[in-house]
């Protein structure tokens, strides 16, 4: 993979209702940008989960994805880690590829 | 590091519902963060979930609550005790009974709801004083430095502040530039070990408790102020105040346990004296042992199943089984699914049994953010759960109309202009008021005596023209979106057979001088009027382009079926009809003769309605009554959903000729045609969940109406539209206020849990439950409970945690077990 | 002095009384007896009114009623303010009716206001020192009754205290100038004879009187230094504080007026009272302007109009200051009633169309127009009407010019068309006419009250200009100015009443 440059990428499943904090973090964690994905279902610790609801995306679960630099991840992954914690919802992390890493700073 | 505060201070605020403001009210769960655990389990400082004991008794001795209620809440929550008998002294009884031997026990018991000390604090003081000055939404005098953000210009402020002592006003230069780092610094200087910050966070979200909510909404819906703003600026206060007054560290605060086994024997001594078995103490023994199961703390949650049991005793049992009628219905009507339609429905059913209704969420599918022609703000008309994605507005018919309709709002708005400036700067409100006082006094004279002319003079002056326009639907949505949204919408309510007139009634309530007006519109709109949903609806189903498709999907609209708009007043009653100029020829007459029949039911209605609202008189009651939506003095223009609590979801056959006295919420259904359920998933979670906000509203303000209520509205003191302050300072009122749950001490609302009651196969409920995290939090967590039947002849089931089991709601009991 | 007169006086003046006898009498069936009580109000009106006419019409100074101590003398200013305050209490009342529907304290609010309206009556109409301090004293201790309404709740316990504080500090200082007017007369003297009594002591000792008459003054309508208590009493039901503002807080200027040959013989005094009245109305003009609540700003609008009035009576307008409180009270009593109105207003103006941009003409027009069309309409009605206006009244129509000017300028700068341009002018000609015929017909309604040591009118200027001064500070909030943040700070603290201060502990 050459003309790549490495990255972090942290990857949450949380429901709608939860979701604005961890936003929140995200850009104060200095990310320059997330994808959320809503209305994500699956089968989890709580059970299996709908997709998108038609008249309700407040219950439904979202995914927000952000990429950014490895120096950067650690205090992000400590803090979704605490927000977490005693509630539903879970966090992937792992290393991704970019071609333009000026985005992601 | 800062991050990491940023979490601690998003954990620690989760248990916070967001509080919208008053123009847009939002009925919410003031619990909801409560609602992953179980009902029993949550204990919040200053409110109470159930009613006092006392309560309870009273309505045992009145009967409103039975023996047999009491043995049916006591069967729910202690399965195991059903058919246990116990042999005490000579007598067997059941285990069940004994229980309800020693709730039925009239001498009053010893335990006393804990009230909150009314504690006051400083940092309270300071910061409300604060906050109500940076999120004042028309402040003759922005506060500097807004735009630095909340603590960034409290910060500066700070210093100058005379209600600071003086070396605090000093130690307020060397705070930190950050909020998150303020928060970090005020936790060092206040010396708080780290295993105690949570809890230390958490008190301080709880200091005023509607702040934090509104804050919380604001930050997510705004974004000019959030949560760690607010936290820095408490904490940096607590912090500043303590050090210039030398005190010491914060304590954090413990609750003491209460110890349920000490007071057992007496209370089985009692119990055997009432059954009369003798107090040997084997006996006693006995009685004590199966007391155990039973504890104190539990009586009142017992007591409350067995209020909400009676309730639905009354409530389903005369639930009809009848087929649907053959006849084909002339008329149709589709209300929302609000406690209050059921009002109208069935005085219009009542008139003309011809006429078919149904009940579907007051924005019809329709979810829209509008602007009213040519205006630059909008209203977001939509269920909470929802956001905005499509932005409809009018076009008027004729161009004319519409410039001389701009020019007259223009013209109003510069007089509205003058007005206010003229009472607003430093030096005009003297001979302002001068001026035009002699007119004031004349209006206040006019509102008093004469609300109903009054109201007509002010409209005349200041509600918007008339202007006949269409709403752009076609714009906003797709033609797939439309035929998606109608179909849903069809197969929801499962109108399946159209008459030649469809009526879809959204709602909305006209009140004067009413800052919880809002809270009367339809909930399923944002605390709005439904006028603009129907609008779009009937559009989209009178659209050919949108019925040629949904005739593929087996949905056929007759070519002469007419779809129209109009709104129901739940003030008066009065259905209104909307872009009447779009009606066809042929169907004017249908239309004059709706008219003339809802006429006749609003009458009816508001008779009816008028026997239970406060200091109305039987002289003249329809025109008084409706007086009151003029009438600048009253507060209590209507009733709004007291007495909510019941959602049944099935065809109309269930409940036609009941009077269900407006207190259910009615979803029309048809398991015909939703053969995968799909329907029904989506009613579960959408409108119960925004039956199940309201309901709780109105349940938790009125168990608790001076803390999660707003307290009276003769004191309310409005901080612009964004919410209300009690008196003069203070924390930002949450929840209703006393004049839509009572009227002088006497509490009209009776809280009990939304019961939900569904007619539909229960293995699609089963699954729906299985795969929405939000129905198993609400359901399994006795938030809201849930009775079903497969169909007509089949027997009631009540949900549990473990499955379906026999309800006691069944005429014929029937053996236990999950239905196959 | 008409049979009919009187008979239509004594009504007028036990109205309140069997309305509040009433109240308490048929407290069980609270809205019957609110209702019972606002329409014998009502009928206390009406003989209000029809003795105001039968006075006007057959030219009558005044009705006296009542012997000796008890004498009671309903002259222009006692009918003006009897038909004013019952009219008030009426409208109130009725309101509360429904407003205060099941409330535990209904009964409680009607028997009190009643009372609070009958000593207010009293006060009006009393012709001797002791009348006028037993009226004086009963209507402070019902209105501390009134605001205690609600006297389980922390807020209004704490609004009552402060209240009476202030109170029981002006009315002992009432007490002791009554008392040395009662030994310099030897016994009750009648208010026309005050004047001489004054006359008869040394400077100093009338100097003395004059400063204790004005204490209850300003602290009954809540001027600094008294005014820490209007503030505190919105934790009361909002009927009681359109009856407080409207009706109640005026009675300073009663005071001053029935005083006023005590008062206004000395420059000393009169310098006080102007200081007094125009401090308060740049302090309170200052606060409102950074509250955010409806009510605090209704209060603080309150303190300052009252400071206003003050201030006119510091100039020997007492004509204009009359004529101010009446209209306030009718102006304030709706502003009150109304103030939950703002979600109502709200879905008013969402229907409204953008603002068009002001060109740089447009600008102009309204700028000339906004100057010239007020000043002449003010200065033409003057030269047409009022030839008798006394000079100090003169001085206050300054405001009349300012407030015509900014609420044209403000009107015609959102739109500029014939319709706003003509309904405006016309509208602010119509009101300046009628503003000076008004002012006039006061002038001569209150008989000569002779005033030998007013304040110079030209001191007006101060209060005027830095009310300019600060609403241009408060205009250009955006500016990062350390004496605008303290400003800023100070009126915030000041408009925040607090339970307990630090600084004290």
């Amino acid at each position: 993979m050459t003309g790549l440059t490495k990255m972090t990428r942290v990857e949450v499943v949380i429901s709608n209702r939860d979701a604005p904090p961890v936003r929140e973090l995200i850009v104060s964690a200095g990310a320059t940008g997330y994808t959320a994905v809503s209305g994500v279902s699956g089968l989890g610790h709580h059970g299996a989960h709908s997709g998108a609801l038609l008249f309700n995306e407040y219950d439904t679960l979202t995914m927000l994805i952000t990429v950014l630099p490895p120096e950067n991840a650690p205090a992000l992954i400590d803090a979704i880690r605490v927000l977490l914690d005693g509630q539903s919802g879970v966090m992937f992390v792992g290393e991704t590829y970019v071609s333009r890493p000026e985005y992601f700073q | 590091m800062s991050l990491k505060t940023r979490a601690d201070i998003a954990r620690a605020a989760r248990g916070i519902v967001p509080q919208w403001p008053l123009n847009s009210f939002i009925a919410v769960n003031p619990l909801g963060g409560y609602e992953s655990t179980d009902f029993e389990s949550v204990q919040v400082p200053g409110a109470v979930t159930t009613r006092p004991l006392t309560a309870y008794r009273a309505d045992i001795d009145s009967g409103r609550i039975t023996p047999e209620d009491l043995l049916a809440a006591v069967h729910e929550r202690i399965p195991e005790f059903r058919s246990r008998p116990v042999r005490v002294g000579s007598a067997t009884i059941s285990a069940a009974e004994l229980l309800v031997a020693e709730l039925t026990d009239p001498t009053p018991t010893t335990v006393s709801p804990t009230t909150p000390s009314e504690q006051h604090d400083l940092v309270d003081d300071i910061t409300s004083k604060w906050v109500a000055a940076f999120l004042d939404p028309d402040p003759l005098w922005r506060i500097p430095r807004r735009r630095d953000g909340f603590y960034a210009a409290w910060r500066h402020l700070a210093t100058h502040d005379p209600d600071l002592p003086w070396a605090a006003r000093r130690a307020a230069r060397r705070l930190p530039a950050r909020p998150e780092d303020a928060v970090a610094s005020a936790m060092t200087g206040l010396e708080v070990p780290a295993r105690d910050e949570d809890s230390i966070l958490r008190r301080e979200l709880a200091g005023l408790p509607g702040w934090a909510a509104h804050i919380k909404w604001r930050s997510e819906h705004v974004g000019d102020v959030d949560l760690v703003d607010y936290l820095a600026v408490r904490l940096s206060l607590r912090m500043l105040l303590a050090h210039s007054s030398g005190s010491a560290a914060l304590s954090t605060y413990e609750e003491a346990a209460t110890d349920g086994r000490r007071d057992l024997w007496p209370r089985a001594v009692r119990v055997a004296e009432r059954l009369g078995v003798g107090t040997d103490s084997q006996t006693v023994a006995i009685i004590g042992r199966v007391l155990a199961f039973h504890p104190h703390r539990d009586h009142p949650y017992t007591l409350q199943r067995a209020y909400e049991v009676h309730y639905a005793r009354t409530l389903v049992l005369p639930l009809g089984n009848s087929e649907p009628a053959d006849l084909l219905p002339h008329l149709q009507l589709v209300a929302c699914i609000d406690p209050r339609s059921e009002g109208i429905r069935r005085h219009l059913e009542r008139l003309d049994p011809r006429i078919e209704t149904f009940g579907f969420a007051g924005f019809f599918g329709v979810p829209v953010r509008f602007s009213t022609y040519n205006s630059p703000s909008s209203i977001d008309s939509l269920p909470a759960l929802l956001s905005a994605h499509h932005h409809i507005t009018e076009v008027p018919q004729d161009a004319g109309d519409a410039a001389s309709y701009t020019k007259r709002l223009r013209t109003r708005q510069a007089f509205a202009a003058g007005i206010h400036t003229g009472e607003s700067t430093t030096v005009s409100p003297f001979a302002f008021a001068e001026a035009t006082g002699w007119l004031f006094g004349a209006a206040t004279a006019l509102r008093t005596f004469a609300p109903t002319t009054a109201a007509k003079w002010i409209a005349a002056l200041t509600s918007r023209p008339s202007l006949e326009s269409s709403v752009t639907v076609v714009e906003a949505f797709s033609l797939q979106e439309r035929v998606r949204l109608a179909e849903a919408s069809l197969r929801m309510m499962g109108l399946c057979r159209f008459a030649p007139l469809v009526v879809l009634a959204g709602h909305g309530s006209t009140s004067a001088n009413n800052l919880y007006k809002s809270a009367l519109d339809c909930g399923a709109c944002g605390g709005n009027r439904g006028d603009v949903n129907a609008r779009a609806a009937a559009t989209i189903l009178n659209d050919p382009d949108v019925r040629a498709l949904l005739s593929e999907k087996e949905l056929n609209i007759p070519v002469d079926t007419f779809f129209l708009a109009a709104e129901h007043d739940t003030v008066t009653d009065r259905i209104s009809t909307f872009d009447t100029h779009l009606i066809p020829e042929t169907h004017r007459k249908l239309v004059d003769d709706f008219d003339r029949l809802q006429g006749a039911a609003s009458d009816a209605l508001i008779r009816e309605r008028a026997q239970s609202l406060p200091g109305a008189s039987p002289w003249h009651a329809t025109k008084k009554t409706r007086r009151r939506a003029d009438d600048w003095a009253e507060v209590y223009p209507e009733w709004g959903l007291v007495g909510n609590a019941a959602f049944i979801i099935g065809p109309r056959e269930l409940t036609r000729a009941l009077d269900l006295e407006r207190r259910v919420f009615l979803h029309s259904y048809r398991p015909e045609l939703d053969p995968k359920g799909a329907a029904l998933e989506t009613i579960l979670t959408a409108p119960v969940v925004v039956a199940q906000w309201i309901n709780h509203q109105y349940y938790f303000s009125a168990l608790n109406p001076e803390t999660l209520g707003a307290g009276t509205k003769t004191t309310h003191n409005a901080i612009g539209t964004l919410g209300v302050l009690s008196g003069q300072r203070g924390d930002l009122r949450r929840g209703l206020p006393w004049q839509s749950l009572g009227v002088g001490d006497r509490l009209v609302h009776e809280p009990m849990r939304l019961a939900v009651i569904v007619q539909a196969p229960l293995n699609h409920i089963i699954e729906i439950i299985g795969r929405n995290t939000v129905l198993q939090n609400l359901f399994n967590n006795n938030w809201i409970s849930l009775t079903a039947r497969e169909d007509a002849s089949s027997p009631w089931y009540l949900y549990g945690r473990y499955g379906w089991s026999s309800s006691h709601l069944n005429t014929t009991p029937t053996s236990e077990g999950t239905p196959s | 002095m008409s049979a009919s007169a009187s008979a239509f006086a004594v009504a007028a003046l036990v109205a309140p009384w069997c309305a509040a006898s009433f109240g308490a009498t048929l407290r069980g069936l609270r809205g019957g007896a609110a209702m019972v009580a606002a329409s014998i109000s009502g009928i206390g009106f009406i003989a209000a009114v029809g003795l105001a006419i039968d006075v006007a019409v057959s030219e009558t100074q005044a009705v006296s009623l009542g012997h000796g101590a008890f004498a009671l003398t309903l002259d222009a200013l006692a009918i003006v303010m009897i038909v004013m305050v019952l009219g008030l209490s009426t409208v109130t009342q009725s309101f509360a009716v429904r407003y205060l529907r099941g409330d535990a304290r209904q009964g409680w609010f009607v028997c009190v206001a009643n009372l609070l309206i009958a000593s207010t009556i009293v006060l009006v109409c009393a012709s001797s020192v002791v009348m006028f301090v037993v009226g004086w004293l009963a209507a402070g201790i019902s209105l501390v009754l009134v605001l205690n309404m609600y006297s389980h709740d922390r807020q209004a316990r704490d609004g009552v205290q402060r209240t009476l504080r202030r109170f029981v500090l002006g009315d002992a200082c009432l007490l002791a100038a009554a008392l040395i007017l009662i030994s310099i007369g030897g016994a009750d003297l009648a208010l026309s004879d005050v004047g001489r009594a004054v006359g008869e002591v040394p400077v100093p000792l009338g100097v003395v009187i004059g400063l204790l008459l004005i204490v209850p003054a300003l602290a009954r309508s809540s001027q600094i230094p008294f005014h820490g208590w209007l503030p505190s009493t919105l934790a009361a039901p909002t009927p009681v504080s359109a009856l407080l503002h409207a009706g109640v807080v005026n009675a300073g200027a009663i005071l001053l007026i029935r005083f006023s040959p005590a008062v206004a013989g000395s420059a000393v005094v009169m310098a006080v009272v102007f200081a007094a009245g125009a401090a308060t109305v740049v302090y309170a003009s200052v606060v409102r302007l950074v509250k955010p609540d409806v009510k605090g700003r209704l209060v603080f609008s309150t303190m300052a109009q009252m400071g206003f009035m003050v201030m006119a009576c510091g100039l020997g307008a007492f004509a204009a200051a009359v004529f101010h409180l009446v209209a306030h009270g009718l102006y304030k009593s709706a502003l009150f009633l109304s103030a939950s109105t703002g979600v109502n207003r709200d879905q008013v103006r969402r229907a409204w169309p953008e603002r068009q941009p002001v060109s740089t003409k447009h600008l102009w027009i309204v700028m000339v127009l906004a100057v010239f069309i007020p000043f002449s309409a003010v200065v033409g009605s003057l030269a047409l009407l009022a030839r008798d206006v006394s000079a100090s009244s003169v001085a206050l129509l300054a405001f009349v010019v300012l407030t015509g000017s900014v609420t044209l300028g403000a009107t015609l700068l959102s739109r500029l068309s014939v319709a706003t341009g003509v309904v405006s002018i016309f509208g602010i000609a119509l009101l300046a006419l009628a503003y000076t015929a008004s002012v006039a017909a006061v002038d001569n309604l209150l008989g000569e009250i002779l005033v030998t040591a007013a304040v110079s009118p030209w001191w007006v200027l101060l209060p005027a200009v830095l009310l300019i001064a600060i609403q241009w500070v408060a205009y250009y909030s955006d500016r990062r100015n350390v004496l605008h943040e303290v400003l800023y700070t100070r009126s915030l603290a000041a408009g925040t009443p607090k339970t307990h201060s630090l600084k004290g502990t």
